[in-house]
């Protein structure tokens, strides 16, 4: 059996070298194939403009549209919204996109913009920098406009802040405008763009143009001086006229989104239409822009941007059974707030379409590019500044020039429209205040900025939903923040108002 | 199976169909002792497949089913020598007689004692050790091949179900190779998906399941374990937690199942063939109610006028369920000679499901296993097994294109379905979801459609079974090669390497037209799974003197695991087209993963006089897992000890008593964190918000965008560790026909790892870090009785009872919730700490529902005016709070709504067998308590469709007044359609979900079988020595005061998330008839 003795010897030696090879069999993971250890400025520049404008023309967009009943909720989790059943998971995603990559479906926040900024600096690029603090400025403004108190002192800094405390509104907002005037500062500073061969690639909006993102700035500070306008009144008023005078001057500067028909890269609105359909529907706004309340569109006597946002929808007419065969009447027609409401056109009353109310049109197309911020309202901001503070002359002159812009941006769409063929603009007081708030509750369609401008005008008057005591005044904290963030303040009810907006709107 | 399948895999029936040939020519050899008799029980009844042998020569064969058996042994080792012939069955004592060899014939007859304890059976224990039962100080729960055949599941797990004390196992749903889930002694862990480790001969298998979608939407995936035919499956032993299953290391944290497929025996050759053919059906249907129409509300609703008498009415759940049929053959061919075992076999079958449509199943699956004696002392095994699953499956769940969510809130008097239906104009025959005008599919909310890509709302129910296309085609290979060397006589090494591939190629095309995706959306995906398990293995074992006895084995185990996932979705698909080239918009994703774990573990057991048994076992461990931040290698100890106590001098004349045995385990187990959870960099990313299916990825027009990855990584976690207690006793009473086991069990996990959530405003979404505790403790009993025992009639009757509680102890400080599932019906499987209870202050289960609610007293709720507890002092907890008009309101946040996890689970099996040919046996499996979320009726209550909504049809009911306290309490209030449908708080869309959380207690009536076991001499003379014909039942019947699809349903199939009800496909129940032709 001398073949044995081979054999056991193999064995042995066979294992010890088994298992002194596998010493090294393990090691830590260093590497991750699915991800990347580093990642330039641009290409953090990139998913920062895609995250605000997602922050712009997402759920917040939806939200606000239906609460402020341009649009309206009609099936399913639509009508949720309309009812403001929201809870405190409702637009959380909203909130980890403020800051960061909070939720898996989010990234290009607050943290983002701040790496991009550190990176920017350190280099001397001094406009970059400028570029992604109104990036920021207008996320933690906006956040701060629907959310009131927000972490922001001690944002986006775990190592030193673990559960960041939540700062006071107004010390939010006064630090964003400290904000924007650095980045003015940035910008005009002349040291940058240029040696940053990269940034007029990446900057899918102006391609990296200095003075379009001066007027952007400027126009944001104005935004968010009128944030503060229901509380300080004329001081206000004059800071943000001031400030949007420098602001976007034409529609071809506006900041907008912008979308290509590739699914991934469209509109979302379109994508919620194409995902959700039925959910939200034409709301109250279709009323209002159809001027002769006939539900047709007539030129020169509805608001030309009737058509351009809403298609026409069905109504049926009440004692009629159009579920049971009785027509269907094709008009512009917005579903009412609430359930079961009725209407009135041409002197004859109609049952609430729901789903059949009309359905966005242009706004829902692939491509479409919302505004952000636009000369449209840099000049109602003007017009209304002014009119406040007494000065009806130029505040006429401001809406005649905020037409001029919306008739430009339309123009720039393919579409010719005359807004002073409907509108007179010559009315002064509440009448031209009416009117400019009005405007803009019209152009700044689906934008969540008519939720900020409502609450300082309730313009138009607008009953809240389902009986309830007033309009939505803020949005809830969410759980993800709650949950472990001990300084997060308690929700009460939807109707909760922040520091800048004390006062409920009446209930007509 | 169609002809193309036929066809694919007509050359591996040939190699199968050439091999039985082969094989059934070999390992005859010619005998010059034979060596004869029978093997009988003490009641004279003969014992079937008795395992005869001379283990000195590794010379056996089996006896047949009338107990006879012929052994036969070689001339060149007949020396006139005396040898030890054995007899074993399992059940039986085994007997040991001495012979004298020599040529010619030799009578030996056997005469077996019952062993209903198996005491002397052969138990797996883990890393390719075994050990006899008796000296187990920890519960193995063995299950037989013919408990898993009676089943007549065609998934290992789900025929698991009522056969083991503290296993918990639910079958995602009735559909041809639908997943099914197993939890063993509670959850411990929110890592992964709480499971067992699976152990095939020796050799981890993989268990994972994969969605191409969303898997609250999409298909009810298959969990990987379903490739394992349970035809070959010899036994399986359940170790139930670490006090058992440590030597698994950090895979053994939620224990471990070690399956032992079938093996050749030596002697004659055996065939089997057994054919199968089953009749499905589904066992519990969605009452709707059809009075009411249309409309009402709005057309997508059911709240509209009554419908006038006469009005055509259809069955929107009947008409969309047929019977369903799985036919199956399954073939095997085993036996050996002098040096030499071999098992073969062979599966296929085809399922029809029982859905109107693409819901089938063809499964193929061959095992080959041998075993070769190189020489008297080394032996080399070879196992392997290939599988191919070719699946069509139907869409269901949380999705437009879903199946029945499609049919359910179909309005009554709405035809899905056009009888006869033929184009308009040419008169041909067209399907009956076409619109016979326009040529495209209608549904109810686009009953006259008039454009491919304009919204159907829902799709029609019948389009969806028969035009979208959920296919699956996997191919699995995994089995080992094994070598055993019995070195010196005291010393064996054993050297185990395996391997398991598995790769499932996937396909969802959803053609134009389809809700979910209008313009078409095709997702095309590739899952591959490449494991390699080597364990190497050296057992040195010695009888010292009678009264002490002992073994030590060191070994050593590698391990590699891999994972590969491509899902590429493409959107905008050409009409017609099945392929993503023809797709406008494509998105790639990519996963790629590999984990190695080395493991070097000992044990030493010691027998000490004869009854008490020690036990101790060490695993050292590491993983590539792990950061370099910690220590890299740990340890996993355990000790456990048995005391056959029966065996004292005391107990020579109790004579009541015949086994009794104390016992106790200790172990500790782990888990490592997961893959790359030591890295946080940047990724590209799909900007969403939940409402979109598509969203703006960062790599956009052409631009490269990257952001922060939502988790930090964590370079110093810690190994997860569960520690186990078990304490328990075995008893036999009356000769063993009465026995009993009794466990308590305690589990606690510390360092449990999660993904804690951090604060948004940190910029971060996790981070992957040790922090929590819980526990899990419970009480596990099993009874085993003989209560009628005669010549021609035996009666056997098995119970189990078992119960298990989980609390968590800590979550990281202070942190109130930790979701650890799928978002569904608010957070389904969250970690709470103390906020449970009707004060909300109460320690929480594992895995709670946390959701919306109405506004109850006792949660320090404020509504605008303060603490309503303070308001309304008198409110007990609990109680509902009752505004100013009368009616709930909503809970501003969300809570605790309900506990899935099941107060106590029972099985009750009983089984007769007379004349020795005949059979009949049934389970009963029982669970009680357990909430889940029933969100079918919740959203049914939306649309008015639900049979429960009828009494708030019409004018609703009037008067109604809320039981509660507030301003409102006592006002009169009308529950109608405002109240419960679209807008009001009395559905889930639009309400809270608490309300909709049922208790989903069951009794079912697992499965029912009779057989009788053909044996007369005409069977021989047909060629055979036994036909058996079986008929049996499975899932016959359900008792259940659960009101949605089934209680043991579950959306997301094989994950954390339990108790959740959403569309879910119903479970079926079977009768199958079967013939078993045995030589």
């Amino acid at each position: 059996m001398r073949y044995m003795k081979w054999l056991r010897f193999a064995v042995v030696a066979g294992t010890l070298a088994g298992w002194t090879a596998a010493c090294d069999f393990v090691e830590p993971t260093s590497s991750n194939p699915n991800t990347l250890p580093n990642a330039t400025i641009d290409q953090m520049f990139v998913s920062s403009q895609i995250s605000a404008w997602f922050f712009n023309e997402g759920d917040l967009s939806r939200h606000a549209s239906v609460w402020f009943q341009q649009m309206s909720g009609t099936d399913r989790q639509g009508t949720g919204i309309e009812n403001y059943q929201v809870t405190e998971v409702s637009l959380e995603p909203e909130w980890g996109r403020v800051y960061g990559s909070g939720e898996a479906r989010t990234g290009g926040g607050l943290l983002d913009l701040r790496r991009g900024q550190e990176i920017a600096e350190g280099r001397g690029s001094r406009g970059y920098a400028g570029i992604l603090k109104i990036h920021e400025a207008f996320m933690i403004g906006m956040a701060a406009s629907v959310w009131g108190d927000m972490p922001y002192s001690q944002a986006v800094n775990i190592d030193e802040f673990p559960t960041p405390e939540f700062d006071e509104q107004a010390d939010v907002y006064a630090a964003i405008q400290t904000l924007l005037d650095e980045a003015i500062a940035d910008l005009e500073s002349g040291e940058s763009i240029a040696a940053d061969e990269s940034l007029a690639d990446v900057d899918m909006v102006y391609g990296g143009d200095v003075d379009s993102w001066l007027a952007v700035a400027w126009t944001l500070k104005a935004r968010f001086y009128m944030h503060w306008a229901e509380v300080n009144g004329a001081a206000n008023y004059t800071l943000a006229r001031d400030a949007a005078l420098n602001g976007i001057a034409d529609a071809g500067g506006d900041w907008k989104s912008v979308h290509s028909s590739t699914l991934k890269e469209s509109n979302l609105w379109y994508q919620f239409v194409l995902d959700r359909d039925g959910y939200i529907s034409g709301g109250n706004l279709v009323f209002l822009m159809d001027l002769d309340d006939d539900g047709d569109y007539t030129a020169g006597v509805d608001d030309p941007r009737l058509p351009l946002y809403y298609t026409v929808g069905q109504v049926c007419q009440v004692g009629f059974d159009c579920t049971a065969g009785d027509p269907l009447v094709d008009k512009y027609a917005g579903s009412p707030t609430g359930s079961s409401q009725t209407f009135f056109l041409d002197g004859v009353e109609y049952q609430d379409p729901g789903t059949d109310a009309s359905q966005l049109n242009e706004p829902a197309t692939a491509d479409y590019g919302h505004r952000l911020a636009s000369c449209t309202e840099n000049q109602l901001i003007i017009a209304e500044a002014e009119a406040q503070l007494g000065n009806d002359v130029p505040a006429q002159t401001a809406l005649q020039a905020a037409f001029v812009c919306e008739e430009a941006y339309w123009a720039a769409l393919g579409f010719t429209i005359d807004l002073d063929a409907v509108y007179n603009t010559g009315v002064t007081g509440q009448a031209l205040l009416d009117l400019i708030a009005e405007q803009k509750y019209i152009g700044l369609f689906l934008n969540p900025e008519s939720w900020n401008d409502h609450k300082r005008t309730c313009t138009p008057a607008l009953t809240p939903a389902n009986g309830a005591s007033a309009l939505p005044g803020k949005l809830f904290y969410v759980q993800a923040e709650r949950q472990v963030n001990p300084n997060t303040p308690a929700n009460t009810t939807i109707q909760a108002r922040n520091d800048n907006d004390p006062n409920a709107c009446p209930v007509p | 199976m169609n002809l193309k399948t036929f066809s694919r895999r007509l050359p591996i029936v040939t190699l199968f169909a050439a091999g039985v040939v082969l094989l059934a020519g070999a390992g005859q050899a010619n005998a010059q002792a034979v060596i004869t008799g029978t093997v009988v029980d003490a009641d004279g009844a003969p014992v079937a497949f008795a395992e005869v042998s001379i283990e000195r020569l590794n010379i056996g064969t089996v006896a047949a089913a009338d107990g006879m058996y012929r052994l036969l042994v070689p001339a060149a080792r007949v020396t006139g020598q005396r040898e030890m012939v054995v007899a074993r069955a399992l059940g039986y004592r085994s007997e040991t007689l001495e012979v004298g060899l020599s040529e010619g014939e030799i009578a030996l007859d056997f005469t077996l004692a019952l062993d209903p304890l198996k005491l002397e059976g052969i138990v797996a224990t883990g890393q390719a050790m075994t050990t006899t039962r008796e000296r187990l100080g920890y519960t193995v729960s063995t299950v037989e091949a013919e408990e898993i055949v009676n089943s007549q599941e065609t998934n290992v797990v789900s025929a698991l179900a009522g056969k083991a004390s503290g296993v918990w196992v639910t079958s995602a749903s009735g559909d041809p190779g639908g997943g099914a889930y197993i939890n063993i002694r509670g959850f411990n862990t929110a890592l992964t998906n709480n499971e067992p480790l699976f152990v095939v001969d020796g050799t981890p298998v993989d268990n994972t399941s994969f969605t191409l979608e969303d898997p609250r939407e999409g298909v009810a995936a298959q969990n990987r374990l379903a490739d394992l035919n349970p035809e070959d499956i010899e036994s399986i032993e359940i170790l139930k937690g670490p006090a058992a299953s440590s030597i698994y290391g950090s895979q053994g944290a939620n224990g471990a199942v070690l399956i032992t497929t079938k093996s050749g025996r030596r002697g004659v050759t055996r065939f089997t063939a057994k054919l199968g053919y089953s009749w499905d059906n589904v066992n519990q249907s969605i009452p709707l109610q059809t009075q009411f129409g249309q409309g009402g509300l709005d057309t997508r609703t059911s709240w509209g006028n009554e419908l006038a008498a006469g009005t055509e009415i259809f069955d929107h759940w009947g008409e969309i369920f047929q019977t369903g049929h799985r036919g199956t053959v399954d073939l095997s061919l085993s036996g050996g000679g002098d040096r030499t075992t071999y098992f073969l076999s062979g599966s296929f079958s085809n399922h029809q499901g029982v859905i109107v449509g693409n819901s089938e199943l063809d499964k193929m699956s061959i095992r080959l296993k041998a075993t070769q004696w190189i020489m008297d002392n080394l032996s080399v095994s070879g196992n392997f097994a290939y599988t191919n699953q070719q699946g069509d499956m139907i869409q269901q769940g949380s999705n437009t294109s879903g199946l029945l969510l499609a049919s359910l809130r179909t309005p009554p008097e709405f035809n899905n379905c056009l009888p006869d239906n033929t184009a308009a104009g040419t008169g041909e025959p067209i399907p009956c979801y076409i619109d016979p005008e326009s040529g495209l599919h209608f549904s109810y909310r686009n009953p006259n459609p008039t454009s491919l890509t304009e919204g159907r709302g829902f799709d029609n129910p019948f389009w969806v079974a028969n035009e979208i296309q959920n296919t699956t085609d996997v191919g699995r290979t995994f089995g080992n090669i094994r070598t055993d060397w019995q070195a010196l006589d005291w010393l064996n090494a054993s050297w185990i390497l395996g391997a398991d591939y598995a790769n499932d190629e996937r396909l969802t095309l959803m053609p134009k037209s389809s809700s979910t995706a209008v313009a078409g959306r095709i997702f095309r995906g590739t899952y591959r799974t490449f494991d390699v398990d080597h364990t190497l293995l050296f057992t040195a074992e010695r009888t010292f003197n009678e009264n002490l006895a002992g073994s030590l084995t060191l070994g050593q185990n590698l391990r590699q695991q891999e994972v590969s996932q491509i899902v590429n979705q493409g959107d905008n698909v050409i009409f017609g087209a099945e392929e993503l080239n023809f797709a406008v918009d494509r998105l790639p994703n990519e996963f790629k993963s590999t984990v190695r774990t080395d493991g070097y573990f000992a044990e030493l057991n010691v027998d000490l006089y004869g009854q008490l048994y020690l036990s101790g076992r060490v695993r050292n461990e590491a993983s590539s897992t792990f950061g370099p931040d910690t220590d890299g290698r740990f340890w996993y100890p355990s000790f456990s000890g048995a005391w056959t106590f029966t065996r004292l001098p005391t107990f020579e004349n109790v004579t009541w008593l015949s086994f009794g045995k104390a016992r106790f385990g200790w172990g500790v187990a782990g888990k490592t964190p997961n893959v790359f959870s030591n890295i946080g960099q940047f990724t590209s990313t799909a900007f969403n918000d939940g409402w979109l299916t598509v969203g703006l990825e960062s790599i956009y027009m052409g631009l490269e965008g990257l952001v922060s990855e939502p988790g930090l990584g964590n370079t110093a976690i810690e190994p997860e560790r569960t520690t186990e207690f078990e304490a328990g006793v075995d008893l036999a009473f009356l000769d063993a026909r009465l026995s009993f086991s009794g466990t308590y069990y305690y589990q606690k996990t510390t360092d449990a790892i999660l993904n804690v959530s951090l604060p948004y405003s940190t910029g971060y979404g996790f981070v992957p870090t040790n922090g929590a505790e819980f526990e899990n403790k419970g009480w596990e009993f099993s009874l085993d009785a003989i209560p009628l025992q005669t010549e021609n009639l035996t009666w056997e009757l098995g119970a189990l009872w078992s119960t298990n509680q989980s609390e968590v102890l800590s979550l990281l400080g202070d942190i109130e919730a930790i979701g650890v599932g799928f978002n569904f019906f608010g957070r389904v499987n969250s970690l709470v700490l103390d906020a449970c209870g009707p004060n909300v202050d109460q320690p929480c289960p594992f895995g709670v529902i946390l959701g919306d609610d109405f506004a109850k007293f006792g949660r320090g709720i404020d509504l605008g005016d303060g603490d309503i507890d303070a308001l309304f002092p008198d409110a007990p907890a609990g109680a509902l709070y009752i505004d100013d008009d009368g009616f709930p309101v909503l809970d501003p946040q969300e809570r605790v709504i309900g506990d899935p996890n099941p107060d106590w689970l029972a099985s009750i099996r009983n089984t007769f067998r007379i004349y020795n040919n005949l059979r009949f046996s049934f389970l009963f499996d029982i669970k009680q308590g357990g909430d889940m979320a029933n969100g079918t009726k919740g959203a049914l209550f939306y649309y008015g469709t639900h049979a429960e909504t009828l009494p708030f049809q019409g004018d609703g009911v009037e008067g109604h007044v809320f039981d509660g306290y507030g301003p409102g309490a006592g006002t009169e209030v009308t529950l109608d359609s405002d109240w419960i449908g679209p807008g009001g708080l009395g559905n889930t869309f639009t309400g809270p979900n608490g309300p909709f959380i049922e208790d989903a207690s069951y009794v079912k009536l697992r499965d029912v079988s009779v057989s009788y076991a053909f044996n007369q001499p005409w069977v021989n003379q047909v060629g055979f020595n036994t036909i058996e014909v079986t008929l049996s039942g499975r899932n016959l019947k359900t008792w259940t005061d659960y009101t949605g699809i089934d209680p043991e349903s579950s959306l997301v199939g094989q994950s954390l998330n339990r108790g959740q009800d959403y569309f879910n496909h119903p479970q079926t129940r079977s009768f199958i008839l079967t013939f078993n032709f045995i030589r």
